[in-house]
């Protein structure tokens, strides 16, 4: 084909030529007050809650606090550009965020706007952030699996698409690492991921975005940017948007996993938007509507009923608790909206038990329907949890010294091999099949000759093993997904005639 | 609402001022000078308080006594209707004679709307000339069914056209306005088909 110069110039001339201009008509106000990410506006009298807004310097606002002579805006961007007796002009739409498959792979701001130098996202589509979250008749149970790749949430917390799984925990314990590694094992299973990072350190979401570029996971993940940096606005916006830009594809009828990492400091930016709007402070001054916010964001993760087109949403929300205070506002809020949560604790990571997740209290209400049989098998994980808090309590006993008959002895050793089997390194998420041969093998007394610091050893040679001579079996376990009785004297047999060459401590 | 914003705004003062307002029209209504005292409350605005802003201040001084504003107000409002004097005086007495520029907006609102009159702010980019100005309002009468009362800007930069505002309704024809609409869609549109070229190229 020939290129030609004049392509461009004709279309502009023919825009040109066609351009109607129509009489502009529009709501204005005169801006009062300007500061801290807000403005007071006189005017505007019939603008609507929610309704976008726009400054003379194109910086746009959102109608937040409709009052009686005035109306208060949030400032989405640059507010030290607004000046006192400016014309705000009301635009008449809500705000949206552009989607669609061209935001994949992309770091933008809550707003769309790429941050990633890639140039701009190429789509027309939009979706308006806030979204009404699907009704009843809307959905259906959630019943599909979304593998964590994390063998102790898989095993013991499972977690399906459409269920909402609040990781909670102090800082530094590894709630990020556990999305992280959610996220890098969504790889080739068609769950499209979106990452929202609000109020975190710029350096730390730099490092996030290394790690999913280094484990090719970008190319289905999308990072929503609201830094420490950005203005309260930007920050209390992000995860609206991170789940209008998510909804596309459950509205799709594929599937769709987003973190907020985290709710808490969404939840102190929408505490400050609030006081400085004078709104009245309740609890730890956060509003009385702080509820709503986290409890509409979080309903919009669902699995959307077979009419809609079946597809999910999947959310994991991040909490940072002080000092392990799970009941202070916020956290008891999130965990009161949510399907379950995640808890991971300083002194079992600093211990060595990483992820660090206390499976006493970690729970998962829904999760349990969308687990393979295989896993939730009683020889698998079934029993998982209360054989764990068992041993627990066997544990702090046994530390008193007495003398333990046999029998005891051996759930203790059992149980001290099944901990240091569910230990798994960061960003190395496991198949679930592997998952379920090597619990199947720790629940079985397979690990009890293999001492208890060399269990991991044990399970790296194993799972080499099992790949490179016995990829039958697991090729058999990953199509039934059931522990049927064919498939089980196979992966025993692989266990038997593995253990005659194991090369302990090597 | 200019007025309101080049000294900030503040909503205790406007109520103020709605109340006095309201109250200065009823008593100016009865005694039949309400456009007399429209236009001696401006005057009083803006050719004294706004020039004077010694005299404004010592109106409001809640130190200075009563007696000497009373004397004040007197002398400089000789002549002007005794509703208005009346009623100074009554905001002397309480303490408000900080609100007068919020009693003539009020004043004025209210006024407006008693005589279904609407006020429109008109922006233009050169001066008009009072023909065209009375063509203006005739149009803008029929639109708006109701009698107006311009008030004519001139904003050079708009370079053409006119900007209309009724209440807090911007109607904008000015020729600024559309050649930003123009620049955005066509801007939008290149890109548009400047993607699609290279998608071709791409493809091809």
């Amino acid at each position: 084909m020939r290129f030609n110069a004049d392509e461009i110039v004709s279309v502009i001339q023919a825009e040109m030529e066609s351009f109607q201009s129509e009489l502009d008509v529009r709501q204005v106000g005169t801006v009062l007050q300007v500061g801290d990410g807000i403005a007071r506006v006189h005017g505007l009298s019939s603008v609507m809650s929610g309704e976008m807004v726009e400054f003379p310097s194109g910086v746009q606002g959102l109608a937040f606090n409709l009052e009686e002579n005035s109306v208060g805006i949030i400032v989405l961007g640059d507010y030290l550009k607004i000046q006192e007796g400016d014309e705000v002009r009301s635009l008449g739409k809500l705000l949206s965020v552009p989607v669609g498959e061209a935001v994949l792979g992309r770091v933008l701001d809550p707003l769309g706007i790429p941050l990633d130098n890639k140039g701009p996202v190429a789509t027309t589509e939009t979706r308006p952030v806030e979204f009404l979250a699907p009704g009843i008749a809307g959905r259906q149970p959630v019943k599909e699996p979304l593998q964590t790749g994390i063998k102790a949430i898989d095993a013991m917390t499972p977690i399906g698409r459409g269920q909402r799984e609040l990781i909670i925990g102090d800082r530094k314990t590894g709630k990020t690492a556990i999305a992280l590694d959610t996220i890098i094992n969504q790889k080739n299973s068609g769950v499209k991921c979106f990452y929202v990072a609000i109020g975190q350190k710029d350096a730390n979401i730099a490092g996030v975005i290394k790690v999913l570029e280094e484990a090719g996971a970008m190319a289905y993940t999308t990072i929503i940017v609201a830094g420490a940096s950005s203005p309260s606005p930007m920050q209390y916006v992000a995860p609206y948007a991170g789940t209008a830009m998510a909804e596309y594809f459950t509205y799709k009828g594929e599937h769709a996993l987003i973190v907020y990492d985290d709710l808490s400091k969404q939840a102190v930016a929408y505490r400050e938007l609030s006081l400085l709007m004078r709104r009245p402070p309740g609890r730890e001054a956060y509003p009385g509507d702080v509820f709503y916010c986290h409890s509409r964001l979080l309903e919009r993760s669902a699995k959307l009923s077979k009419d809609l087109g079946g597809g999910s949403l999947t959310s994991l929300p991040i909490i940072e608790t002080l000092e392990g205070e799970v009941s202070a506002y916020i956290p008891t809020n999130v965990i009161s909206i949510t399907d379950g949560q995640i808890y991971v604790q300083p002194d079992l990571f600093y211990k060595g038990i990483r992820p660090a997740m206390n499976v006493g209290i970690s729970v998962s209400r829904v999760g349990g329907a969308a687990q393979i049989k295989a896993m939730k098998d009683k020889r698998v994980a079934g029993g998982l949890r209360l054989a764990l808090a068992a041993f627990r309590e066997l544990e702090a006993f046994a530390q008193l010294g007495t003398d333990l008959d046999v029998d005891t002895q051996a759930r203790l050793d059992r149980g001290y091999r099944m901990v240091e089997l569910l230990k798994q390194g960061q960003f190395q998420p496991l198949d679930v099949v592997d998952q379920v041969i090597v619990i199947y093998a720790a629940n079985q007394g397979f690990l009890d000759k293999v001492p208890a610091r060399d269990v991991q050893n044990w399970e790296k040679q194993f799972l080499q093993f099992l790949r490179e001579q016995r990829a039958q079996v697991r090729a058999n376990l990953a199509e039934k997904k059931e522990l049927t009785p064919e498939v089980v004297p196979e992966i025993e047999g692989a266990l038997k005639a593995f253990a005659s060459v194991y090369k302990p401590g090597a | 609402m200019a007025e309101a914003s080049t000294r900030g705004f503040d909503a205790g003062r406007e109520h103020l001022g709605h109340v006095y307002g309201q109250a200065l029209l009823g008593a100016a209504e009865k005694a039949g000078v309400s456009e007399q005292v429209m236009t001696e409350l401006d005057s009083l605005v803006d050719d004294v308080l706004e020039k004077l802003p010694n005299l404004r201040d010592l109106l409001s001084a809640p130190k200075v006594p009563l007696e000497d504003k009373k004397r004040i107000l007197d002398k400089i409002l000789a002549g002007a209707a005794p509703v208005l004097i009346k009623g100074l005086t009554v905001m002397a007495r309480h303490g408000r004679l900080d609100c007068v520029r919020d009693v003539r907006i009020a004043y004025r609102r209210l006024l407006n709307e008693l005589r279904g009159r609407v006020e429109v702010n008109v922006r233009v980019a050169t001066a008009v000339s009072d023909a065209e100005l009375a063509q203006i309002a005739e149009r803008l009468r029929q639109m708006l069914k109701k009698e107006v009362v311009l008030k004519v800007e001139v904003h050079p930069e708009i370079l053409g056209g006119v900007i209309v505002k009724v209440g807090d309704t911007l109607y904008d024809g000015s020729v600024m306005a559309r050649l930003d609409q123009m620049r955005s869609k066509t801007l939008a549109t290149t890109e548009k088909e400047l993607r699609a070229a290279l998608e071709r190229f791409v493809a091809a």
